[in-house]
């Protein structure tokens, strides 16, 4: 687990949870989240909640989708991300409600059949196989019958730097995995994600990757987004078992130096793959058969 | 290298360039192969050379991208493949295709012929030096300004499920090195930018893309991903693997096993492709 000193922790000790973080890598994403996002099927008039919503920044484009005779419930489990998220949802005048709440996801605080569809970013790789069973069970409860359960997450096995030995991050993933970090097991499990939902007893269960690609010369968000998440595997990776070839790569990722050089090489490329599964509840009739 | 009697491969032998398999390939890939195409910036009225065109299954677009004004030149290596490319009159294109055999490693086209070449899914099988007189060859057949863009398929992030992550890379790796070529050449894919500026051009861009199929597949896709693991799943055989990889490609090689792992609700399939992009430097910058 993160150590309270992670630059990219929110308060709740979670790794890549903070504000901070959770800003610069959606900013330097936005195009790709925002497309994922719309491709869910939200519709006008609804009733959203954004399931550990981080530093909140899918609720504009959820209040543009729900619109004006829509609202929206955001959930996180730290209450600094909740505080920014009240703080930012005064600021931005969305165009529906937005209650923002301390919670977690595990046991959510709301009534049954409360939404027409919960929206779950990134966060299932924080959750064991039991945890992610009972998360899934508590959408399903929230969720009115035929509304819809998102779920997007960064698949660990399609993160790539170049240049670096090819699987270089699975490699990673997998060494940190077997480690016993939760998180890595969580991304490695992104492209089970569908069988998960279906498994949940959500019918109609889809799904679609888009690739994340950010290369030299690297804009100011793609620069400190790939800086922060490039030290912090690199951080990790100095306590795993790897190939020489590898841990030479992140010997020189975790020296300032290196680290700026690689951002400045001509052939960096940093990419991910997000995959986006959507799921739809059972019709009344359906679930009780 | 293929067989003679691989299924897959033209009479230059050379593995996966046949035909039928392009065509399978291509009908089950086309729209990531259409946006790709597109992103590269060929004008209205350039003349492009589709090179190592293959069974030419990009020249309606490329037709389409340089319209009535434009002119296109298609190359192969293989005979048939360039019969087949003759056939185009048929296609009705809006400008004039001119199909011909030859290599890539020797154009027969003379300098600054071209506004742009269109080089997919074929540097893989070159080697080194090979890929090195390949982009000399393009530059100097491009003008000044002109554009370089090759396409590659990226063996270093496909995605197979149900399968062990990471499956297709220890393929990939363990057939390079057990001194294969093409997949040595696959392997180079993600490098093609660096390979684009050491051959002189510039404002060098590449441009990833996720080529994804999810059960239940299409007919056309089912026959890609059953002729693809089909194909890896002969060459794995040899290779040294995983026991869990070896299980993998075992099922592969057996046709029943092989239709239950493609009509398995959680098959799931993602091949990368790595799209390069290259200028000629003006006359200017080429004479500095």
């Amino acid at each position: 687990m993160a150590q309270q000193h992670d630059p990219t922790a929110s308060s709740t000790g979670q790794a890549l949870t903070g504000g901070a973080w959770l800003d610069s890598h959606f900013e330097a994403s936005r195009p790709e989240y925002e497309a994922q996002l719309r491709m869910v099927g939200i519709q006008p008039g609804w009733h959203v909640l954004d399931a550990a919503c981080g530093s909140g920044s899918f609720l504009p484009w959820l209040a543009e989708l729900v619109g004006r005779s829509g609202r929206l419930a955001a959930l996180d489990l730290a209450p600094d991300n909740v505080a920014l998220v009240e703080q930012r949802v005064a600021e931005w005048d969305l165009p529906c409600q937005v209650e923002a709440r301390v919670g977690t996801v595990l046991d959510l605080p709301y009534p049954d059949d409360a939404f027409d569809a919960v929206w779950f970013a990134n966060t299932s790789q924080y959750l064991t196989d039991e945890e992610l069973t009972v998360a899934l069970a508590e959408f399903r409860r929230v969720v009115r019958p035929v509304g819809l359960v998102a779920v997007k997450e960064s698949d660990g096995a399609l993160v790539r730097l170049l240049p670096a030995p090819p699987g270089l991050l699975l490699r990673w993933f997998e060494a940190y995995a077997n480690a016993g970090n939760a998180q890595a097991a969580g991304a490695l499990r992104a492209p089970a994600l569908p069988a998960w939902l279906r498994r949940a007893g959500l019918v109609d269960v889809w799904r679609c990757s888009t690739p994340i690609e950010h290369t030299a010369p690297l804009g100011p968000a793609a620069r400190t987004s790939s800086r922060d998440f490039w030290s912090f595997a690199a951080g990790i990776a100095a306590g795993l078992d790897l190939p020489p070839a590898d841990q030479e790569v992140w010997a020189r990722l975790r020296d300032p130096a290196g680290l700026e050089g690689y951002l400045d090489d001509p052939d960096f490329s940093s990419a991910e793959g997000n995959i986006l599964v959507v799921g739809t509840m059972p019709s009344g009739t359906e679930a009780s058969a | 290298m293929a067989s003679q009697t691989d299924r897959h491969a033209s009479s230059t032998g050379q593995a996966l360039t046949g035909g039928a398999w392009l065509d399978v390939h291509f009908a089950a890939a086309r729209p990531e192969y259409e946006v790709q195409l597109r992103a590269v910036g060929i004008q209205p009225g350039w003349r492009v050379l589709d090179a190592a065109c293959g069974s030419g299954s990009f020249l309606p677009w490329l037709a389409e991208l340089v319209g009535p004004t434009g002119s296109l030149a298609a190359l192969d290596l293989a005979p048939e493949n360039v019969a087949l490319v003759e056939r185009l009159a048929e296609w009705a294109l809006p400008c004039a295709v001119e199909a011909q055999l030859g290599n890539v490693l020797a154009l027969p086209y003379p300098d600054d012929a071209f506004d742009a070449v269109w080089f997919a899914n074929t540097s893989q099988y070159l080697t080194d030096a090979e890929l090195a007189t390949a982009l000399a060859e393009f530059r100097r057949v491009v003008r000044p300004g002109g554009l370089v863009a090759v396409k590659e398929t990226d063996p270093t992030a496909y995605r197979v499920e149900p399968a062990q992550p990471g499956l297709i890379l220890r393929y990939s790796q363990a057939a390079a090195k057990a001194g294969n070529v093409q997949v040595i050449g696959t392997l180079r894919a993600p490098a093609l930018p660096r390979w684009l500026r050491v051959s002189g051009l510039t404002d060098v861009w590449r441009r990833s893309t996720l080529i994804e199929r999810v059960a239940p597949h299409s007919p056309v896709v089912n026959a890609w991903l059953g002729g693809l693991f089909t194909y890896c799943g002969t060459l794995a055989a040899n290779l040294e693997l995983p026991p869990d990889d070896r299980e993998f490609w075992g099922r592969m090689r057996d046709s029943a096993a092989r239709e239950r792992f493609l009509s398995d609700p959680e098959c799931w399939f993602i091949e990368m492709n790595v799209l390069t992009v290259g200028m000629v430097p003006s006359g200017t910058e080429a004479s500095a």
